[in-house]
């Protein structure tokens, strides 16, 4: 027996020893030393705004487009079954988990940025100078900012997680989450160097636009909750002369500034494509402006002087999360079926009708109406009315977020996706084509808000002089309203600003869509909110203030602390299309 | 003569051990030592020369019967007629040992000439059963475990061991996860245990986790299912969902023995789907609007085409896109060699086989599987004393080759017969060059005006998906050195190795199918990979007698590795040749942004560490008793959670061993017996304990200018859980064996309870937390349910007749979930665009069952309309749509009403069988059947897509009071009736199915001259008969959703095939 025991003990010996089962991941990082130097810290960066492209993964799904649909300035028409788009309309939704997209990568954008801000202070000078780190610090803090403030205003109240530790939170104070808000913006202008953009990278987030979104936190929170100052986390506040010092110096040391033209900012008048456009050869005639000088300004990759923060694509999308890699608004917003619709791309035209009373209300010799609005009936005599049970068509397009095509060949009969494929080298596919950038801030938003905040018409009659309108007397609140209407249309921007200037211009702006002229399956129709949702408009924003539903998945996640946001309830699921 | 207790070891003495030492160094005492022991057999007498024949019962002769002289190691076979010849003492016993055949003695008395007739074992109680390292007497295991011989295994004409088990293994479910060639099985034994791993761990001569589709069933001696926890606890970590032991075919002593078994069969499609013509289309298509009463502004009854005419006077009766793939009389092959023989000293079995079939869907690039198996397995006796295998070696070695390609069968967005049932009947296959139709074509018949969603799917077949192929190469060895230094005393090291490669590729032309289907450039995708692992371990066995107690202990010891190797994966565009014979990536050009792109990385590594021990114990074989207790170390898991500990406890009572029941003219033989064990699973990915930061190439952004110039992006991906550890399934199991009538009559029954407890699962994890959630053990569940075994064998004066049935009835409940108990869902969009999740893992149900809207019909008229009072779904219910019925009571119907609407898995399964065997003819018939699930059918996209096409089914639909009170009301694409998925979609899914016939004749009863052992011809059908009400192709339906615990659901489903075959069994 002594034997067996011993040949027991020799197999036991030859195991058991516990780096046999020790595990080393061979492709990941630990969080233990990461990260470790400056180019771990460019990593970190990249990992954080990439969730904003995640986000626009589905373009009926993204904070942008909810904006859009929601405001007056869209009716959120499509397929007779693209739900989202009607139901963002109405303020129903559509399924219980509608905004999962963006309610998913908006916390995986914070979570990332939450891991920056906790471990980038720790890197010693040697590994990162200290400009570099108070650079990629200040990002992470203006990220946060950022989508925060996409959450604030969306859902209203939510989980304030500030930490990479797990948390089970409840929704937060709209105060609290401003405040977090504004200390992070407060953090990121002060680490920000203030440098002319110029000496930056373009994607990257700047000083300048630390400053522009705490003026949109400001005059959000402010306007929307009727407050006079904008608290702080650590307390304290911002109050609204420190907000307008801080865009005074934007003006005047950030070296953005309006282009010459207002068609230079959208993707139309591309080098490819602005020689075959006929409305910009007309307008080049009208003007007097040679076609070569009203090229885009982001034409070839250029550095729009204009534009302040915008989300940046890539030729590598595909069909995965990597689909965000492309500008999907462009697809999901083009033009419906069109395959004759040049210079604009087909698209699925969701959320893109443009109700009648926007142009009609347009003075008819602001260049801007027709610089962003396409009059189908007019611009595109080939446009197939009625495609692919189309419901709540309009004759009014938008055309600054549309995908835009040019001729490959001398004939003009050859296109391909996108005019990037030629350009800069994107997939060639009908869905993944589209990389235009995607502008959340241009200095045309900056000057106007200035003028808001300091009550100076001189900054509206810049933007106007730029559109070629004349200049107005004296500021109003009405007339600041109109600009931004019509400077900033489209722009995603259009339903805060609504919101933030009261509940009752909110609800008169909304009910005017109603009665504008539709097409459902290519037969005219009336525009009736109510027949999406019996409640109507002011209805329901006033039971919802007009924020959205969280994902009801997450509500049943939260352990009871989470609650649906006010107004909602299953019975305002979207049903079905009805006429 | 002597008894037949051997050779008398004193156990408790070190004297065997001592002597044993004697004989291997000192050689000269070797003789004197044998002289010792042989003095005890008494005096040898006079040898002569004893000759005859074996034969069985019906006169058949045996070859390879093993003839020994009882007592000695002398010993020799029987030739392929049965013929021996044997030097025997004239007064001594010849023993006769045939597999399956009563062992029989015989006293030579000086005769010359002795033929036996051998008795079948109907009983086989002594038979041996394979249980995890090592054997074990049939008669004593308290375990509940099935037992499969080659022959019952090559009684089925199959390439597939797992589809030659269905009919036979109660308890072992196994559906097929598509029919398409080469394609695997769901397998889970007792139930659903997780949503994670839930396949029974396979062990193949030893070493666990081989890939039982890797071997030829002819490679096959053996497979036993371990079911209840206790048999399979000596596996511990890994045998939460059952252990398949696989046991490759050794070889024999006695003079070599070569079979050839082959078989050629046609395949054609059991049953063919029916979609709509072109005229029906247009009438349904038309009606669709006509009765939306929406403006046809755009909708025209296609009268623009290009060949309305001829769709009008029937010339174009349109394509039938499933007809236009069918690949008819679609072969299938298999031949195998298996050679074995060998001497005292060594013994050894060859096996070669080569298998192919191709799929009867999918022409002109019909999948296809060739398959290659090539098996040498041997065992040496180095040292032999004193009839005892003193020092033994072994190897066994599979290889297997495989080549396949296939079309597209997974989800709504990538399935080719989807494709082909919903494709446009109005487009034709072919242009007039006899070309794929392509976009062109599309514009020219003004098709493509129509809208892009209109194309050629078979063109999308060929260009996007068919050209490719796959090649595995699987290598599975071992090596074992045993020792016995005393008689029952064993100590067995062996060594496994593993490994694989696999080399992929894929062909896509640039093409323009239609504007929804375009890829340009085109592309080549090139994969490939090879890895390793290994087992060591390290078996001490002593079994011995106490008087009338009888124990076998077993202790053990091994240690694993797995995950070595790598994988490497490009895609690049511009192919420079055409055609997939090319689809090479040093035939490309360039870099392409988008398309360009290469991954390589590292298996999953890990590594197990493991002690073991089992006691068997029984007195006087009546009463057993087995404790078994593994620890377990897993690199799976963070150093304190790291070990696992699965102890448990059967015990046994064989009835029929006591006196009063001895001879009691009922049971012949009657064991009962229970269990109760605990398993492990620790399958989930590596390093959850860690924080782990990720890189992504989706997950970077691109900073500056230049579109194409991408920052890596570096990300905390995955929260990490410090205290992720084993998954426990714990099972009770009551049952019993018994024997009646002679043991023509046999019976099995088991019942058990199996709760999965702390099961590893992603539970998920609010999105506030920002990172992918990590295994956790969350939740538990349940299967419980009986299994029952009946067989009747019988022999009417050479007439043999079988039968047998089984039954086994499982529940699977989850019955916690989490902490929170929060569902786990599908991702919407499963069975069409834009539909809501359709599957759920909830506290209360079972695993993956449907949850969605329950209907009650369809509203007739609009009295039943008004009358109404339970709310609606619709905005404006009009007669003909659906009634959704408000589950809650609460007046409205809202997504709170959501509900169970069917259940993936089957509540009982049957298998049955019948055989005759009479005069070298026989005869077999199998079947298998599934009772009480539902399956989920969509074979269109019903919301986008309105150029879906429809199967014939649709012809019943709601068209007037009392018309159907299933199918609604044609309306376009009517987002309450179509796009709430409700119980309008899911069917029963009971089946009954034959899945082979046999019939056969021996040739050598005819020419018994001849020189084959045996010469059998046999013509078989599979799948001739299927009763069933579903709808679809076939009610066998594995796949779901992409999960291995969802099934039932077809989005067009690759039918499994009927058969007709013709084959030979040779033996020389």
């Amino acid at each position: 027996m002594k034997r067996i025991a011993y040949i027991v003990f020799a197999a036991l010996l030859f195991s058991a020893c516990d780096d046999f089962l020790g595990y080393e991941p061979l492709t990941e990082k630990t969080s233990d030393n990461y990260p470790a130097n400056e180019a771990e810290v460019n990593q970190v960066l990249a990992g954080i705004y990439t969730t904003l492209t995640n986000e626009q993964r589905l373009g009926d799904q993204c904070y942008f487009f909810f904006m859009e649909v929601a405001s007056d300035e869209k009716i959120g028409g499509g397929g007779q079954n693209d739900l989202k788009a009607l139901s963002a309309e109405s303020f129903m939704y559509s399924d219980p988990e509608m905004l999962a997209p963006n309610w998913q990568t908006t916390y995986m954008g914070i979570h990332r940025a939450n891991y920056a801000i906790e471990k980038i202070p720790g890197l010693s000078d040697g590994v990162l100078e200290p400009a570099k780190k108070n650079q990629a610090l200040g990002e992470a803090y203006f990220l946060r900012a950022f989508f925060y403030h996409r959450l604030a205003t969306l859902y209203g109240r939510v989980p304030l997680k500030i930490t990479t530790e797990v948390q089970e939170l409840g929704a937060a104070e709209a105060d609290d989450i401003f405040a977090q808000i504004a200390s992070d913006l407060k953090a990121a202008i002060e680490l920000l160097p203030s440098t002319p953009y110029t000496s930056t990278v373009e994607g990257h987030a700047t000083r300048w636009a630390a400053q522009a979104m705490m003026a949109r936190a400001w005059l959000f929170y402010t306007g929307f909750y009727q407050k006079s100052e904008l608290p702080l986390a650590e307390g304290g506040s911002i109050s609204k002369a420190q907000v307008i010092t801080w865009l005074e110096e934007l003006v005047t040391k950030s070296g953005h500034r309006l282009v010459d033209d207002f068609h230079q900012l959208w993707p139309y008048t591309n080098s490819l494509t602005i020689n075959d456009y006929d409305y910009m050869v007309d307008y080049s005639q009208e003007s007097g402006k040679p076609l070569n000088s009203l090229i885009y300004a982001s034409n070839e990759g250029a550095r729009n002087p204009e534009t302040i923060f915008a989300l940046q694509f890539n030729v590598y999308a595909g069909w995965d999360i990597d689909r965000g890699y492309s500008n999907t608004v462009m697809l999901f917003s083009g033009l419906r079926g069109q395959q004759k619709s040049f210079p604009f791309a087909g698209g699925w035209g969701q959320g893109n009708s443009v109700p009648k009373h926007i142009w009609e209300e347009w003075e008819a010799d602001d260049v801007r109406r027709t610089a962003s609005v396409i009059d189908i009936q007019s611009e595109l005599p080939l446009y197939q009315r009625g495609q692919w049970d189309f419901v709540l068509e309009s004759n009014y397009w938008g055309k600054k977020y549309n995908g835009v095509i040019h001729y490959k060949d001398e004939e003009k009969t050859k296109v391909s996706n996108d005019y990037g494929v030629e350009m800069y080298g994107n997939v060639d596919n009908d869905q993944l084509s589209h990389t235009d950038d995607q502008v959340y801030i241009r200095y045309a938003d900056v000057l106007l808000m200035l003028a808001e905040l300091a009550e100076e018409v001189i900054y509206i009659n810049q933007v106007r002089a730029r559109a070629g309108v004349a200049p107005i007397g004296g500021y109003s609140l009405e007339a600041l309203q109109k600009e931004r209407r019509f400077e900033l249309a489209f722009e995603g921007l259009r339903y805060n600003d609504m919101r933030r200037w009261g509940a009752e211009y909110t609800k008169a702006a909304l009910e005017k869509q109603n009665g504008s002229p539709v097409y459902n399956y290519g037969g005219a129709a009336t525009f009736d909110v109510t027949k999406l949702n019996s409640k109507g408009y002011s209805t329901r924003y006033d039971e919802t203030k007009g924020f959205f539903p969280i994902p009801q998945y997450q509500i049943d996640l939260s352990k009871g602390l989470l609650k649906q946001v006010p107004g909602w309830t299953t019975a305002d699921l979207f049903k079905e299309f009805a006429q | 003569m002597y008894e037949s207790t051997p050779i008398d070891f004193n156990l408790f003495s070190q004297k065997p051990f001592f002597m044993m030492k004697i004989i291997f160094f000192k050689k000269k005492i070797y003789g004197i030592l044998l002289l010792l022991l042989t003095v005890n057999l008494g005096i040898m007498a006079q040898n002569i020369t004893v000759k005859g024949k074996v034969t069985d019962q019906m006169g058949n002769t045996l070859p390879a019967v093993s003839i020994i002289v009882y007592g000695t190691t002398q010993g020799t076979i029987s030739d392929i007629d049965g013929n021996y010849t044997i030097e025997a003492p004239a007064d001594g016993t010849l023993q006769y040992n045939f597999i399956g055949y009563s062992t029989q003695q015989v006293s030579v008395n000086n005769r010359q000439v002795i033929d036996v007739v051998l008795e079948e074992d109907l009983m086989r109680l002594d038979e041996v059963v394979v249980v995890g390292y090592g054997v074990q007497k049939k008669k004593l295991v308290t375990g509940a475990n099935i037992s499969i011989g080659a022959e019952e295994l090559q009684r089925q004409s199959s390439t597939k061991a797992l589809e030659s088990m269905q009919s036979i293994s109660p308890g072992v479910n196994i559906v097929q996860a598509s029919g398409m060639p080469g394609e695997d099985f769901k397998v889970n034994i007792r139930g659903l245990g997780t949503v994670g791993q839930s396949a029974p761990l396979y062990v193949i001569d030893g070493v666990a986790g081989g890939d039982i589709n890797s071997l030829n069933p002819s490679d096959i001696e053996s497979i036993d299912v371990l079911k209840d926890a206790a048999s399979a606890a000596i596996y511990g970590s890994r045998a939460a969902n059952g252990v398949i032991l696989v046991k490759t075919k050794g070889g024999q002593k006695g003079r070599i023995t070569v079979s050839y078994d082959a078989f050629y069969g046609v395949q054609n499609v059991a049953k063919m789907a029916e979609p709509l013509n072109a005229k029906q289309f247009i009438e349904i298509y038309n009606e669709e609007w006509k009765t939306s009463g929406k403006p046809m502004a755009e909708i025209t009854d296609f009268t623009t085409l290009k060949h309305w005419n001829q769709i009008q006077n029937g010339e174009f009766k349109g394509t039938n896109w499933l007809k236009e793939i069918e690949n008819k009389n679609a072969p299938y092959q298999n031949h195998a060699i298996n050679i074995s023989g060998g001497s005292d000293q060594s013994t050894f079995a060859l096996g070669f086989s080569y298998s192919s079939q191709e799929g009867v869907f999918g022409a002109p690039v019909e999948p296809h599987n060739d398959q290659y198996t090539f098996r040498i397995n041997s065992d040496h006796v180095i040292l032999e004393k004193n009839d005892m295998e003193v020092i033994k070696v072994g190897q066994t070695l599979n290889y297997r080759f495989r080549e396949r390609s296939g079309v597209a069968i997974g989800g709504m967005y990538y399935n080719d017969i989807r494709n082909m049932l919903a494709g446009n009947p109005l487009v034709p296959v072919y242009n007039k060059n006899g070309d794929l139709f392509m976009y062109d074509d599309l514009v020219e018949y003004k098709i493509a005006a129509i809208s892009p969603r209109l194309y050629n799917p078979i063109a999308q077949m060929v260009l996007d998906r068919g050209s490719n192929e796959t090649l595995n190469y699987n290598l599975n060895s071992t090596a074992y050195l045993q020792i016995q230094p005393v008689k029952d005393l064993v100590f067995k090291s062996s060594y496994g190795y593993r490994m694989f490669a696999n080399a992929y590729r894929n062909y896509q032309p640039q093409f323009h199918i239609s504007n929804d289907v375009q890829l340009n450039p085109g592309r080549i995708n090139q994969n490939g990979g090879s890895g390793y692992s290994w087992t060591l371990e390290n078996t001490l066995n002593y079994s011995f007698d106490l008087d009338e107690h009888g124990f076998d202990v077993l202790v053990g010891q091994s240690v694993e590795k797995w995950g070595y190797g790598s994988q490497l994966n490009a895609t690049n565009a511009n192919p420079t040749f055409d055609g997939f014979k090319y689809a090479y990536l040093d035939n490309t050009d360039g870099i392409t942004a988008g398309v360009t792109r290469t991954s390589g990385g590292p298996h999953d590594r890990g590594a197990l560490a493991s002690y073991f021990g089992r006691i068997n114990y029984n007195f006087n074989e009546k009463y057993l008793l087995t404790l078994i207790m593994r620890a377990d170390g897993s690199s799976n898991f963070a150093p304190d959670n790291r070990w696992g500990y699965f102890p448990s406890v059967a015990a046994g009572w064989i009835l029929t061993e006591e006196d009063f029941l001895a001879n009691n003219g009922v049971f012949d033989f009657m064991k009962i017996r229970a269990s109760w064990g605990q398993n492990g699973n620790q399958a989930i990915e590596p390093g959850q304990y860690l924080d782990l930061i990720g890189f992504d190439d989706q997950q970077n952004y691109r900073f500056g200018p230049d579109r194409s110039n991408m920052q890596l992006g570096g990300f905390p991906d995955k929260l990490a859980n410090q205290n992720v550890g084993w998954e426990t399934s714990e099972q009770l199991d009551l049952g019993f064996d018994a024997y009646f009538l002679r043991s023509r009559f046999q019976l099995v029954f088991d019942y058990y309870v199996k709760t999965t407890k702390d099961w590893l699962m992603k539970a998920p994890v609010a999105d506030i937390q920002g990172a992918e959630a990590p295994d956790i053990n969350a939740g538990d569940v349940e299967n419980k349910g009986f299994e029952l075994g009946l067989r009747w064998n019988d022999n009417l004066g050479g007439f043999r007749y079988g039968a047998y049935f089984n039954i086994t009835k499982n529940e699977n409940e989850v019955t916690r979930m989490g902490d929170d108990s929060t569902p786990i869902q599908s991702n919407p969009s499963v069975i069409s665009q834009g539909t809501d999740p359709v599957w759920r893992v909830e506290t209360g149900y079972p695993i993956g069952y449907f949850y969605k809207y329950k209907t009650a019909g369809i509203f007739q008229n609009a009295k039943q309309i008004d009358e109404w009072e339970h709310g609606f779904l619709q905005s404006a219910p009009q007669p003909g749509d659906v009634i959704f019925v408000d589950t809650n009571g609460d007046g409205i119907v809202t997504p709170e009403d959501k509900t169970m609407i069917g259940n993936p898995h089957p509540d009982v399964r049957i298998g049955f069988g019948i055989n005759f065997d009479y005069k070298g003819f026989d005869f077999a018939v199998s079947g298998k059947g599934a009772f009480g699930h539902q399956i989920m059918q969509s074979y269109r996209s019903f919301a986008d897509n309105e150029y879906h096409n429809y199967t014939t089914d649709i012809l019943g639909r709601w068209t007037g009071e009392g018309t159907s009170n299933r199918l609604p009301r044609m309306t376009a694409g009517n987002t309450a009736n179509r796009q709430n998925v409700s119980d309008i979609y899911v069917e029963d899914g009971d089946y009954i199915r034959i899945q082979e016939i046999t019939l056969g004749y021996d040739f050598k009863k005819l020419f018994p001259r001849m020189p084959l052992g045996q010469a059998r011809l046999y013509v078989a059908g599979r799948n001739l008969i299927t009763i069933t009400d579903y709808s679809g192709m076939d009610p066998e339906v594995g796949y779901g959703d992409e999960r291995s615990f969802v099934q039932g659901i077809d989005l067009g489903f690759y039918p499994a095939p009927k058969i007709y075959l013709i084959g030979v069994n040779l033996k020389f």
